[in-house]
């Protein structure tokens, strides 16, 4: 997820990482297929996404590890 | 059935979770107008902007302490007057020159010298509710974590630091929202740093004599600053020594901006401003009529509280007195600094009684007496800015961290950069010429 | 006495739903041991007093995070009478998730469905009654910070109360092939007596499912430990 910029879409293909990332992005929504929209995004400061009508900032951390199905890294 | 092993089976049922909702919502929720610019778009828009975000904090963060010091101003004069005019009248009206020193000169000019910051307190508390209701201070975090991440803080320490602007206690128990135990330690630590509520009065009081009306302002602004640099030298520090590793990855709800109900931000206003009340009341009032019978006694030899330079307080000065000479401070301001340890506003009301005046006339009475140069009132205040947290911080550090040696660790390394940096202010100034 | 728990995302109007519930008769400790706000206050209803407990704000119930701990804690042990899901309706999907971990609790919730205003200005169109129907619990619109919808929910909790034991069931499935690996382990936790008579199995089934530490822990000791994670697979 990483590397979508402003106003892009996408959609989750796989949330990797260890169990407590993984819950709580889950937890949060952030699970495979759901759409997220980018709200803001500058680099090295979080990203701020849309994702199921609320608005989650992200850090780095966790953007890493939030694959795309279009090929991207979040 | 081996589909589920692993963390396969949470992330699928997390999905499942999610999926029955989104059937559910299909057929029971309606709405239109999906995709309207609303009013939280628009204000993220700017607030978060990538070059206007930071400098539109600074910018609401200045407005706050101006907000602050203007709202305050006529009521601080108000409860200065009552104060003035309340201990003449014990003075006059009590019979008994003991009692009449004890409720004019203890209580009265000690207490009130405390209760005469109440205003900024407050307001100070009331201006960051509003920043927390409407929703904002998340955007702060946000924009705030690029630099907190580089100086080994996290963007989630950001808000309870920024209450540490008002008072540090509650400051600390805001901590209890950050789940990596490191970060939040790390935050517990350097908060005291964060110039609090309770240092104000010292700022105004020996600004306002060193340094004359006019420029007591930027010298207290250039103390903040101070502050804010130290904490974050402090944080860097901790992260590359004690606490080693980064910190852990951010992650917020941006909630929707909201125009906050006067009751909700009353309540939140309260519910701090209660704390120092609290502190006030119990630990302020008991520590001023200690150092009040301290001043005041031997009742002989002070004739009646006349000659302070005679009681046990002044023994007590003059014995530690050897300790901040080197930085040009006399036994008042030795004794103020002790107690101070008790409670940072205590160290105005120290004065008070020891002048034997009353709280207006604190200020024009160090002027008379030159007990402090430029040079050394502000060596003086940085040094009350940084040293010791007060004991009720202590007392929260040790309930927050469920140990011992964190406050102790805490009390150390703060006292040691006390005298560390004043030192380095007075002998810089010296060096500058400045006496 | 009656106790009612108060739960829901950070955010939704907890606080004030809370406050509007006990006036100022509130009370603030710490639950014991850990450094999270314990807030419990009471208000009257119908001549009752009704013990309130103020849960942490948490999108979720897992055993990793402290306050989300201490609230299920509270939820599976203490199990109070009924509990209060405060809900943002502008945000319902991802509020109801908490709404569903409630549910698998087995928990006996009352819905209120806050921000009603804020719902009403975004022209978003709720059905409740069918929503009551799928979840299977009461919902009840509330503006907190006027207090609309209060009496509504006050009465609803009295209702619920009284119902307690003889709730609708709601139709929520996970899939096929999740319900069948959920009913295989529940039915190995139900052969172990002491486990199915303090925690709902069902509830117990999914934490296991999801390899939950919490629950891992709970079972370890129990004669049917290798049943379970055998029907886990």
């Amino acid at each position: 997820m990483a590397f979508l910029s402003e106003g892009e879409e996408g959609n989750i293909l796989e949330v990797r990482g260890g169990k407590g990332v993984v819950q709580k992005l889950s937890d949060l929504g952030l699970t495979p297929s759901t759409k997220i929209k980018v709200i803001k995004s500058n680099p090295p400061g979080p990203m701020l996404v849309e994702v199921r009508k609320a608005r989650i900032a992200l850090g780095r951390g966790f953007t890493m590890k939030i694959m795309m199905a279009n090929g991207e890294g979040l | 059935m081996n589909e589920f092993s692993g963390d396969k089976a949470e992330i699928i049922l997390a999905e499942r979770r999610y999926k029955a909702i989104t059937d559910i919502l299909e057929s029971t929720v309606n709405k239109t107008d999906e995709n309207a610019w609303t009013y939280t778009d628009l204000f993220d828009h700017v607030f978060l902007h990538k070059f206007l975000g930071i400098p539109i904090f600074l910018a609401l963060f200045w407005a706050t302490f101006q907000f602050t010091f203007v709202l305050s101003e006529p009521f601080m004069v108000i409860i200065e007057m009552i104060f003035g005019w309340l201990g003449s009248l014990a003075e006059a009206g009590i019979g008994n020159p003991h009692l009449a020193s004890f409720v004019s000169g203890g209580i009265i000019d000690g207490l009130g010298s405390v209760l005469v910051f109440v205003p900024p307190i407050f307001t100070l508390f009331l201006a960051l509710s509003i920043l927390e209701d409407s929703g904002y201070l998340a955007r702060a975090a946000f924009v705030m974590d690029r630099i907190m991440y580089k100086l080994g803080l996290h963007g989630r320490s950001f808000i309870p630091l920024m209450m540490g602007f008002g008072c540090t206690v509650p400051a600390i128990m805001a901590t209890r929202s950050m789940d990596n135990e490191s970060d939040r330690l790390i935050t517990i630590l350097v908060n005291p740093l964060i110039t609090c509520g309770a240092r104000l009065p010292v700022y105004v009081l020996i600004a306002g004599v060193v340094f004359g009306a006019g420029q007591a302002g930027t010298a207290i602004f250039s103390l903040y600053i101070m502050s804010i640099a130290l904490t974050i030298i402090m944080a860097f520090t901790f992260r590359k020594t004690l606490l080693k590793g980064k910190p852990s990855p951010f992650i917020l709800e941006l909630p929707a901006y909201m125009v906050p109900t006067a009751k909700t931000v009353v309540l939140h206003m309260w519910e701090r401003g209660k704390v120092f009340l609290k502190r006030a009341g119990t630990i302020i009032f008991g520590t001023v009529i200690i150092i009040w019978f301290l001043s005041m006694h031997p009742w002989a030899a002070t004739a009646g509280g006349e000659l302070v330079g005679n009681s046990y307080i002044a023994s007590l000065g003059h014995y530690i007195e050897p300790l901040f000479a080197p930085f040009g401070w006399d036994w008042m301001a030795a004794v103020a600094l002790v107690f101070g340890f008790l409670a940072k506003e205590v160290v105005v009301a120290t004065y008070g009684i020891l002048l034997g005046v009353g709280e207006e006339a604190v200020g024009a009475s160090l002027i008379k007496l030159g007990l402090f140069t430029p040079l050394t009132g502000y060596a003086f205040m940085a040094f009350v800015m940084i040293y010791v947290p007060c004991i009720a911080t202590i007392g929260i550090i040790s309930k927050e961290t469920n140990s011992y040696k964190w406050p102790i660790f805490v009390t150390v390394y703060l006292t040691a950069l006390a005298f560390l940096i004043a030192g380095l202010i007075i002998g810089v100034g010296r060096l500058l010429g400045f006496s | 006495m009656t106790t009612i728990a108060l739960i829901g995302n950070p955010n939704v109007g907890k606080t004030e739903l809370f406050n509007r519930l006990t006036g100022l008769k509130q009370h603030v400790g710490n639950w014991p041991g850990v450094t999270v706000e314990k807030k419990t206050g009471k208000y009257t209803n119908g001549g009752e007093v009704i013990d309130v407990v103020d849960l942490p704000g948490t999108y979720s119930l897992t055993a990793q995070a402290k306050d989300e701990l201490i609230a299920r804690n509270y939820l599976i042990l203490d199990r109070p009478d009924v509990v209060i899901n405060i809900v943002d309706g502008t945000k319902l999907e991802r509020n109801l998730y908490l709404t569903l971990l409630l549910l698998e609790m087995e928990a006996n919730v009352v819905m209120a469905l806050n921000r009603w205003d804020l719902v009403k200005e975004k022209h978003i169109e709720v059905d409740t009654n069918k929503l009551s129907q799928s979840l299977g619990i009461p919902i009840i619109p509330t503006v907190a910070t006027t207090g609309e919808g209060l009496e509504e929910l006050k009465k609803a909790v009295m209702k619920a109360v009284q119902t307690k034991e003889n709730r609708q069931k709601n139709g929520l499935t996970y899939g096929e092939d999740v319900e069948q690996a959920i009913t295989g382990i529940e039915t190995s936790i139900k052969k172990d007596w002491n486990l199915s008579k303090n925690y709902p199995s069902r509830w117990l089934a999914i934490k296991v499912l999801e390899n939950d530490t919490q629950a891992l822990d709970l079972i370890k000791d129990s004669p049917q430990k290798r049943e379970i994670m055998g029907a886990r697979g």
